[in-house]
């Protein structure tokens, strides 16, 4: 899959049909398919207009995520700025207020705060430090400024159908065959067989998060920018998030 | 929003814990020695968010607690029951859920609700009967059961 980052920027991509999460992630894993999309998923014909669109530029997705996956159904959108670990409260909090006043939202704020939580302490915690070389992420209780220069934002919009959470670094340090190998092994192993007990990440907040969306966007500019986001349904097509049928997107730009 | 707060309250050999706000990497477990009890208790209505440092700091606080301890975990809300039902080792060997939250979502008024299940008998045999829907607490209509049934009672079966 390194390969995949390193030469090849057209990735393929399958439509598939009630695909369950951990053959989503096999595919993934183990083939050279970049975008997974499942023909009954929720804002399907939307999915495919996004793997059409970052395979002609996959920029689109690196100067407005929010626009390349929802297009003109986009409805509203939000941006915080953020660079301190501190910000994490104030900032679960911001996304709090404002999803609120979206109708069927009510019902996945658990998975908001989650999601939202996970991003920011990636961004935080990880994309420093991979992007410096070192092996490991940093201690979670540590405090990180990441100065104005390295700010990373946490960005949501949504339309009738869903609500896309998601997160932008200036780093590109995001290593996508890690992390789909990473995720494989927690389906191998279970979720509490892959935690790690040290005092950096435990090394399940992607899992947690792919459990807890219906499409997930992973894109890298590499040592330039990672933008990472999640879907979730909202209003009547919310429970789709308890089913097991997941959208996967490798978005990789190299200029 | 503040760290994880918890309250002690310790009778003999039984200890009843209540948790107050999100488990996560700031949270500081009490230095109780819960190896020292028979029976645990874990209330956590009041608990908003875990995350995936909270569930590792939670499964490492609590294997302590010896095997033939009495273990309950009361008044879960959907945050702990989802974690009960994918992380083995976050409800301990043994343990049980004493009571519950369903959420209910009304479509009328775009209101979510919670219900609390502490049907002991029910539990035990893993066969809780959750009404499909409940009046709304806000607008009175039905409000339907926001879960996946097969999928959020998986517990019942630990």
């Amino acid at each position: 899959m390194n390969s995949l980052v390193k030469k090849q920027v057209y990735i393929p991509s399958v439509l598939v049909k009630d695909l369950p999460a951990d053959e989503v992630i096999k595919i993934i894993t183990v083939s050279q398919v970049g975008h997974v999309v499942q023909k009954n998923g929720v804002d399907f014909e939307l999915e495919k207009q996004f793997v059409d669109g970052v395979k002609l530029n996959s920029l689109n997705y690196f100067s407005d995520p929010l626009k390349a996956i929802l297009g003109s159904t986009l409805i509203n959108q939000l941006h915080i700025k953020f660079k301190e670990s501190v910000q994490k409260k104030e900032t679960i909090e911001k996304v709090k207020v404002w999803v609120s006043n979206i109708r069927g939202a009510s019902r996945i704020q658990d998975s908001i705060y989650l999601i939202v939580d996970e991003l920011f302490t990636n961004a935080i915690y990880n994309a420093l430090p991979f992007f410096v070389g070192l092996r490991d992420s940093l201690d979670r209780k540590e405090k990180v400024d990441l100065t104005d220069r390295k700010a990373c934002e946490i960005f949501v919009g949504h339309n009738e159908h869903r609500l896309i959470l998601g997160c932008s670094d200036s780093f590109g340090s995001l290593n996508l065959e890690k992390l789909s190998n990473q995720l494989l092994n927690t389906y191998a192993k279970g979720i509490a067989g892959s935690i790690k007990y040290g005092k950096n990440g435990a090394g399940i907040g992607c899992r947690l998060m792919f459990d807890n969306c219906i499409n997930f966007y992973l894109g890298v500019r590499e040592n330039e920018q990672t933008i990472v986001a999640l879907g979730l349904p909202i209003g009547p097509n919310a429970r789709a998030i308890d089913i097991n049928f997941k959208n996967i997107h490798f978005i990789i730009n190299k200029e | 929003m503040g760290a994880l707060k918890i309250g002690e309250d310790v009778h003999g050999d039984t200890v009843s814990l209540s948790l107050t706000g999100p488990i996560d990497e700031d949270a500081n477990f009490p230095n109780i020695d819960l190896s020292s009890f028979q029976e645990v208790t874990f209330d956590f209505m009041n608990v908003t968010a875990i995350n995936s440092c909270g569930i590792r700091e939670w499964i490492r606080w609590i294997e302590n607690i010896k095997p033939e301890a009495r273990v309950t975990y009361s008044n879960c809300p959907k945050v702990i029951i989802d974690q009960v039902n994918m992380v083995d080792g976050f409800l301990p060997t043994n343990a049980k859920v004493g009571s519950f939250y369903v959420p209910y979502f009304c479509e009328s008024c775009d209101n979510l609700d919670t219900t609390l299940y502490s049907d002991p008998v029910g539990i035990a045999n893993g066969s809780v009967k959750v009404p499909p829907q409940f009046p709304c607490s806000k607008c009175k209509q039905a409000a339907e059961i926001d879960v996946i049934e097969g999928k959020y009672f998986k517990f019942l079966k630990k």
